[in-house]
């Protein structure tokens, strides 16, 4: 190293250890400026009290000094010291002997390039000086040219300090604290903090959020603490304990609002927004503010979102077809229901709502819903999630949302299961079958052929087991069929038992045989039995075979029948689509027809392909397959969607019209299929079916003819009563007028939404049966006017009865009780009107005697006996029914139904007899109903019943909750379950907790 | 079996002879230089063309303005084959005559006519013209031609006689273009089981493709020239009986000689008829044999004219019975024409005939049903053929019968031939005689099994009783080839082609035996045309 390198190493370690002495210098000093800074102010602060510019202009000053303080015995020694040179002279001043060599070498050094191109002096004489100079400054030390002295007077500083606030501290104790709190605070809650309550005797008022239909609640006497719902506004008056001038009332930490103060009573409001705290703060005399030490709570007393119960037929329900389920829902909130919506998703699709009750208002509210699935736009195969949602009204926070449990339903094809089924009935067949050729092939049971003739009559035995398996469970599953026809189910349970009984007498023979051939010893004298058994098993074999293949045929034509006739539904649709959409030419409408094109070119892709497997498979003789797919009307249905996207609607509808006519045939043909397979397999079954409908279409006609004679007397009647009131009937009319409108207005304003479903309906009833004693009263037929009071008084008493006792019920809810409140209230309004009404009438009508003349009574007392005899006729029919329903199980369905007519016929015949020809009618009506439904039915079951297919036929089944009138049990039901609860206690001891336990559950 | 009917003598609908010779009365006056117009009523009656042609154009030369003549013009036209200038001239008589509904009839007949045929193919031979809808009917014409001309050559040895020019043969897809073609409705075509006729001076047959088991195509083919030769020959002066009779006697005549038996079947009818003693008289066969109040009553009217010209020929031979045609034709009646060539009164020769057929101890077959035709009937009838799989066994007429033939038919479709067997014997023994059908079944059941004896008895019992059947010559063809008996087989085949020519295992049954033989080839494009539509 040279010596101008030493040097310059000296004189950088000189720097680095003033640098750091400065540095700390003016740190120290920084820390004493600021401390001392602050100690002024908190005792200014202490003295003036807080204030909301205390705490800024503290930290300013303190800040300010201590830079200063730095400024000065830091940063200004440190910039002197910036240069080489400075240093050199710095290091001078300690070194008096080298200053002027270590200044000239310092100066020399950069001197050195220029002195070897010009020498101007010597520059061997430089580097004697720079040498000699670096063995002077390698003697000297550090601490002695640059010492640590500038540290003192910052240090002293500091330490006089801490001596002060030692000092304070010792002899005030927590005057450092309050000064500091003084100091720092900010904000309204400047004010010193009491050490005792500066209020008293505080008073709350609490108004509630309107939707919640709360009134207004004081409280007296409080903590002040508040729990309220969002939105409700608080009124406080409390008494100032202190002589202040003025009061602040302090929400939460930041929000002051005056508070009104007259005559040391504070008054003051706020609206609760969501938990927090207040407090007031009182100023004081002198300028002095103190402040509540303790803040009051504001807690919020939560909305809870609605409860919601749903009712459907099951959770996981599975329907066949677009039908229409009914639901059921109960909602309940704290405060008020302002919506409740069916909320539905297709897979993941998006969710869909249906508002099925909007402006609701009360706390609770019930309901069913038929819910057409077709609005769903199901396809087999999907699932389906559903839930009730429901919406309460509170209108601070937006509503709150209340969800049922999630429900599932998914759509299944019916035929496709009818399908599989008969491919089920095609495996039994090819069973039947395969047992039937193993015993005709067996060979005679010599001596010789024992063992062959064994093995067949074995593999004979096991097929018909593993046949009698089969039987019965698709015996089984026919029964959940509704596309199986009905001599499905008896003809393979019959079949199963039959077998059963032949398998269960061949199994010891056979196991003894098969015992002899183990050991042996099987000659043709051991099998004699089997032998004589076996013709049985033949003869059952084949019997069965043949009537599972009718059976078999039937179904498969049946089903290409149900196909055809969907298409034609589907036909139908299009043309009036396609007509609404000529009218229209909407977009929805174009959608909605090529949605029902696609349906169509499935069906007919369906039957095209059933009918080429029906061909091929000769499970129907050829002759009852002559129906045929145009071969065309695919093409012709794609003809059909290019000319509507097109736009040339006329030839659209020409084209329609030609498919049309080929699928009208394709199902005539099918029909006429069917037809013959029928008449020639089923040929009992359809002559019995025949008779039975004709004979009731016979009873039918009778009865419409008496029904007939008996409108002839009323009218007679109804004439005569309009003659008997000739005069009064005007004015008696008009006033009575005047009370069905009072009825109608309070029927109306009876609340639907807190009752139960069925007496929703009952009242719905009690409004059409008011509306029509409006209509009959205004023709001025007082005798149907008074049926129609006593019907609408009648619905009316039935709901007010059941409302009652809804009340009495223990797990109504208190906000469910104020609901029902209203409703019995109203109830009570309308019901004197109906019954004034009904006693007018009942006043007014002239008696029977006076409308039936002598003529008119015999007539009345003919028709009885002409309703007589074919009451009779149709007991005789009913019995006649029963006896043929061996040979066509259709059959088996018409006595019940017969029975309902008959007791119609039987009432009628009462009311005729008994002088009451309006009842009589009705009665008659009814019969003719239900002899005209039995019929239809009857007829349908010569086509397949084509409700489970999932053609998009909007059917009008509906698919119910089991039990749905009891989700909320009738009265009477109610009150035999809670007598029943009575006497739970009279059980015996030791059981007596579980029975009571029981009852507990039921009446939940 | 009765499978035709001869119109001849029946009304004549909208445009029977004496409605035209009215109406053409009504339409004008004759002249002194023209023919008559009932005169060229009767010869177009009589199918005398050539005379009613010159003398239609004499007629329309006298009077221009007349739709009369018009009118008889359109009906020569329609005989001779010309249906579209028929329908023509008939628009333009009905033009001078809106009101006249025979000729509207007629009109509409033509029209139709033409219609339906306007796309035929057509074929000629020597003799014949043959007139057939394009596709399948095609493999019909080399053996109708084949089976025409050996006809007319055999029945102008036996009458002397033959027609002049070429006779128009039309053959139709199915019994819809029948009814189309005729003044027969679909209904009185099936109910009757008319599949042929001769008439308006032209043969008419349907395919025996519209059938389910054909039928007897060619002899039919036959039967209907007879009556063209007879009607011509006599001027359609021969009533029904003696025309039905002369038919049926020749109607096997191109394949052997005249007279060739009667089927078991009508065999056991007149048997039982005679035992009976009622027997259907001459008169009660007037107008139609299709009106008799049932088929057996037709088929034993059919029966007995056969007998009767049987006997007639077996006493005077074909110049007796040329001789009666003649006299007929000459103006004398049916029993005055018998009664001077049999040299006896008519009611002797009736009696002298029952006696004959007394002496012929026709044998009875109790059991013994006629065998309806089967008509096909929409798209089943496409995918029919006549494998005996495919005949279902609805028509056996007991019920129990019927079970265990369905029973059996089930077990055999599952390769359960054996039991198949059980079922169809058990079948069999519940009916009272042989039924081919079930005969056939079970042949073909033992011939699955390789039981060749027992095959054969049930196929030949089959057509002990319906011997025109074809399935079971099918079944007995191929018995023979599996015994290596070749004429037997070839036998066997001909009879069934002769029956349905549309069965393709008979034209290979058939294309096997002829190979290297000009028939051969024949048969082998048939086979494969069949086979490969």
């Amino acid at each position: 190293m040279g010596a101008f390198e030493r040097v310059s190493a000296f004189l950088r370690a000189v720097r680095r250890r003033l640098l750091l002495v400065h540095l700390a210098a003016g740190l120290v000093a920084a820390v004493s400026a600021g401390a001392a800074v602050l100690l002024v102010c908190a005792f200014a602060a202490w003295a003036t009290g807080p204030h909301a510019v205390w705490p800024l202009l503290a930290l300013g000053l303190a800040i300010g000094a201590a830079l200063l303080a730095l400024t000065r015995f830091a940063l200004a020694p440190l910039y002197r010291l910036r240069r080489t040179r400075d240093v050199a002279r710095q290091v001078g001043t300690h070194a008096p002997k080298l200053s002027s060599d270590l200044v000239s070498t310092v100066e020399l050094e950069p001197e050195l390039p220029a002195l070897a191109r010009e020498p101007r002096f010597s520059h061997e004489l430089v580097l004697a000086l720079a040498e000699q100079t670096a063995q002077a400054v390698g003697t000297l030390e550090l601490s002695r040219v640059a010492p640590t002295r500038p540290l003192k007077r910052p240090l002293q500083a500091l330490a006089g300090l801490c001596a002060i606030y030692v000092l304070v501290a010792l002899t005030a104790p927590g005057w450092l604290g309050r000064a500091a709190h003084a100091l720092g605070r900010r904000g309204p809650l400047y004010a010193e903090s009491s050490d005792e309550p500066i209020i008293g005797d505080i008073a709350l008022t609490l108004t509630y959020p309107r939707y919640s239909g709360l009134a207004p609640k004081v409280i007296p006497n409080t903590s002040g603490d508040v729990l309220a719902l969002k939105g409700t506004e608080v009124q406080i008056e409390t008494r100032a304990l202190l002589p202040a001038k003025q009061a602040t009332l302090v929400l939460g930490e930041g929000d002051a609002r005056p508070a009104e103060l007259s005559g040391g009573v504070l008054h003051a409001r706020f609206r609760v927004e969501g938990p927090s705290s207040y407090r007031f703060v009182l100023g004081l005399p002198g300028g002095r503010a103190v402040r509540e030490p303790i803040a009051h709570k504001i807690e919020i007393d939560p909305d809870r979102p609605p409860k919601v119960d749903m009712f459907a037929p099951s959770e996981d329900l599975e329907v066949a077809g677009p039908k229409i389920v009914e639901l059921g829902f109960a909602a309940e909130d704290d405060y008020g229901l302002s919506e409740i919506a069916l909320v539905w998703q297709v897979g993941s699709g998006p969710e869909q709502r249906k508002v099925l009750r909007s402006g609701i208002g009360t706390r609770s509210a019930q309901g069913r819903h038929d819910w057409d699935l077709a609005e769903v736009g199901l396809r087999a195969g999907m699932r389906v999630a559903y839930r009730i949602e429901a919406r309460d009204t509170d209108n601070v926070s937006g509503p709150n949302v209340g969800s049922s449990r999630t429900f599932y339903l998914r759509l299944f094809s019916a035929r496709e299961k009818h399908e599989a089924q008969i491919e089920r009935q095609a495996e039994l067949l090819e069973e039947v079958l395969r047992a039937l050729a193993e015993r005709l092939e067996a060979p005679a049971p010599t001596d010789e052929q024992a063992g062959r003739f064994l093995d067949a009559l074995s593999a004979a035995h096991e097929r018909e087991q593993a046949a009698i398996t089969l039987a019965a469970r698709l015996s089984d599953e026919a029964k959940a069929n509704p596309m199986a026809p009905k001599e499905l189910r008896p003809a393979l349970a019959g079949m199963a038992e039959r077998l059963g009984r032949l398998v269960r007498d061949e199994a010891e023979p056979l196991s003894d045989a098969q015992g002899r051939r183990r050991r042996g010893s099987l000659k043709a004298p051991a099998l004699a039995r089997l032998s004589a058994e076996s013709p049985k098993h033949v003869a059952e074999l084949e019997n069965d075979a043949l009537k599972l293949d009718d059976l078999l045929g039937r179904q498969r034509l049946e089903d290409l029948a149900a196909l055809a006739d969907e298409a034609a539904a589907a036909k139908k649709r299009l043309q009036a689509l396609l007509e609404k959409y000529k009218r229209t030419r909407d977009e929805a409408t174009r959608k909605e027809i090529e949605r029902e094109m696609r349906e169509l070119a499935q069906r007919l892709r369906e039957i095209q392909q059933k009918l080429a497997d029906l061909a091929q498979k000769h499970e129907v003789p050829d002759e009852f397959l002559n129906a045929k797919m145009d071969k065309n009307a695919l093409a012709d249905l794609e003809h059909l969607e290019e000319m509507i996207r097109r736009g040339d609607l006329d030839a659209a509808a020409r084209e329609l019209e030609k498919l049309s006519r080929a699928i009208d045939d394709m199902q005539a043909a099918l029909g006429d299929d069917l037809r013959g397979f029928r008449d020639q397999r089923f040929a009992a079954e359809q002559k019995a079916l025949s008779e039975m409908l004709d004979k009731i279409g016979d009873l039918e006609h009778e009865q419409k003819r008496i029904a007939d004679d008996t409108q002839k007397v009323l009218e007679r009647q109804r004439e005569k009563a309009a003659q008997l009131m000739k005069d009064r009937i005007d004015q008696f009319v008009k006033k009575e007028l005047e009370k069905v409108a009072r009825l109608q207005k309070r029927a109306h304003e009876i609340p639907q939404d807190p009752l139960a479903p069925f007496d929703q309906e009952e009242l719905d009833r009690a409004r059409r049966r008011i509306e029509d004693l409006k209509k009959t009263l205004d023709q001025g037929d007082l005798e149907q006017a008074l049926e129609m009071a006593r019907q609408a008084h009648g619905s009316l008493k039935s709901i007010e009865d059941d409302t009652q006792g809804e009340m009495g019920r223990m797990s109504v809810s208190p906000r469910a009780r104020q609901d029902l409140d209203l409703a019995t209230r109203k109830l009570g309004e309308a019901l004197p009107v109906a019954k004034e009404i009904v006693d007018d009438l009942e006043k007014a009508m002239p008696s029977r005697e006076d409308l039936l003349g002598g003529e008119d009574r015999r007539r009345l007392q003919d028709l009885g006996g002409r309703e007589q005899a074919l009451k009779k006729r149709l007991e005789q029919l009913m019995q006649e029914a029963e006896q043929k329903a061996k040979e066509a199980p259709g059959i088996g369905d018409a006595p019940p139904a017969m029975r309902g007519a008959q007791n119609d016929m039987q009432r009628a015949e009462g009311n005729l007899r008994g002088v009451r020809p309006r009842d009589a009618y009705q009665n008659e009506q009814q019969a003719i109903e239900k002899l005209a439904e039995l019929r239809k039915n009857m007829q349908r079951q010569r086509r397949p019943n084509p409700s489970g297919a999932e053609g998009r036929e909007v059917s009008t089944e509906r698919i119910k909750i089991p039990g749905a009138d009891e989700f909320r049990a009738p009265k009477e039901w109610r009150e035999q379950i809670l007598e029943a609860a009575k006497e739970a206690g009279k059980a015996p001891e030791p059981y007596r907790g579980q029975v009571k336990k029981y009852y507990e559950e039921i009446v939940k | 079996m009765r499978i035709h009917r001869r119109e001849r003598g029946e009304p004549r609908g909208s445009y029977g002879s004496v409605l035209c010779v009215l109406c053409v009365l009504c339409g004008f006056t004759t002249r002194a230089q023209a023919a008559r117009p009932e005169q060229i009523a009767a010869w177009l009656e009589e199918w005398r063309l050539e005379e009613a042609e010159k003398a239609i154009a004499d007629l329309e030369a006298a009077r221009p303005h007349d739709g009369g003549p018009l009118y008889l013009e359109g009906n020569l036209r329609f005989l001779q084959g010309d249906y579209d200038g028929a329908a023509a001239k008939l628009r333009d008589a009905i033009a001078h005559d809106r009101t006249n509904l025979a000729w509207k009839g007629l009109r509409d007949l033509v029209e139709a006519t033409a219609n339906l045929t306007r796309s035929f193919a057509e074929t000629q031979s020597e003799h014949f013209i043959l007139r057939y809808p394009k596709g399948p009917e095609e493999i019909l014409v080399p053996y109708a031609t084949e089976a025409l001309e050996a006809t007319r050559a055999a029945l102008a040895a036996d009458f002397g006689w033959a027609p002049p020019g070429k006779v128009r043969v039309e053959i139709y897809a199915d019994v819809g273009d029948l009814a189309t073609v005729s003044t027969l409705t679909l209904k009185e075509i099936e109910t009757s089981g008319t599949i042929a006729l001769c008439k308006w001076n032209r043969l008419m047959i349907v395919s025996p493709r519209a059938l389910v088991r054909g039928y007897s195509w060619l002899d039919t083919l036959n039967h209907e020239y007879t009556h063209y030769v007879v009607t011509r020959l006599s001027h359609n002066a021969v009533p029904i009986w003696l025309h039905e009779g002369i038919a049926k006697f020749e109607e096997k005549r191109w394949r052997g000689p005249a007279g060739s038996g009667l089927t078991p079947m009508m065999e056991h009818l007149l048997a039982s008829a005679l035992k009976r003693g009622r027997l259907i008289t001459f008169a009660e066969m007037h107008p139609s044999m299709a009106k008799l109040p049932s088929q057996e009553d037709t088929a034993l009217a059919f029966a007995e004219v056969y007998a009767a010209i049987e006997n007639i020929w077996k006493k005077t031979g074909w110049a007796g019975v040329r001789k009666i045609v003649e006299r007929m034709r000459d103006g004398a009646s049916d029993t005055r024409a018998v009664a001077d060539v049999m040299g006896e009164p008519f009611p002797e020769w009736e009696k002298s005939w029952k006696r004959y057929l007394l002496a012929q101890k026709y044998k009875l077959r109790p059991g013994l049903m006629p065998h309806r035709l089967k008509f096909k009937q929409g798209p089943a009838a496409a995918r029919r053929s006549s494998k005996d799989d495919d005949e279902d066994t609805a028509e056996l007429t007991v019920e129990k019968a019927r079970r265990f033939a369905r029973l059996a038919g089930l077990l055999r479709a599952r390769g359960r031939t054996a039991a198949a067997v059980v079922e169809y014997e058990k079948a069999a023994a519940q009916l009272p005689g042989k039924e081919p059908l079930l005969q056939n079944k079970l042949g073909r059941a033992y011939l699955e099994l390789g039981q060749l004896e027992r095959a054969q008895s049930a196929a030949e019992a089959a057509l002990e009783v319906y011997p025109e059947m074809p399935t079971p010559h099918v079944t007995l063809a191929e018995i023979a080839l599996r015994k290596g008996d070749r004429t037997r087989a070839q036998e066997h085949f001909v009879a069934a082609l002769r029956q349905n020519p549309f069965d393709p295992s008979v034209h290979c049954g058939l294309a096997d035996l002829w190979r290297g033989q000009a028939q051969g080839d024949r048969e082998t494009q048939a086979c494969r045309k069949l086979v490969e539509p």
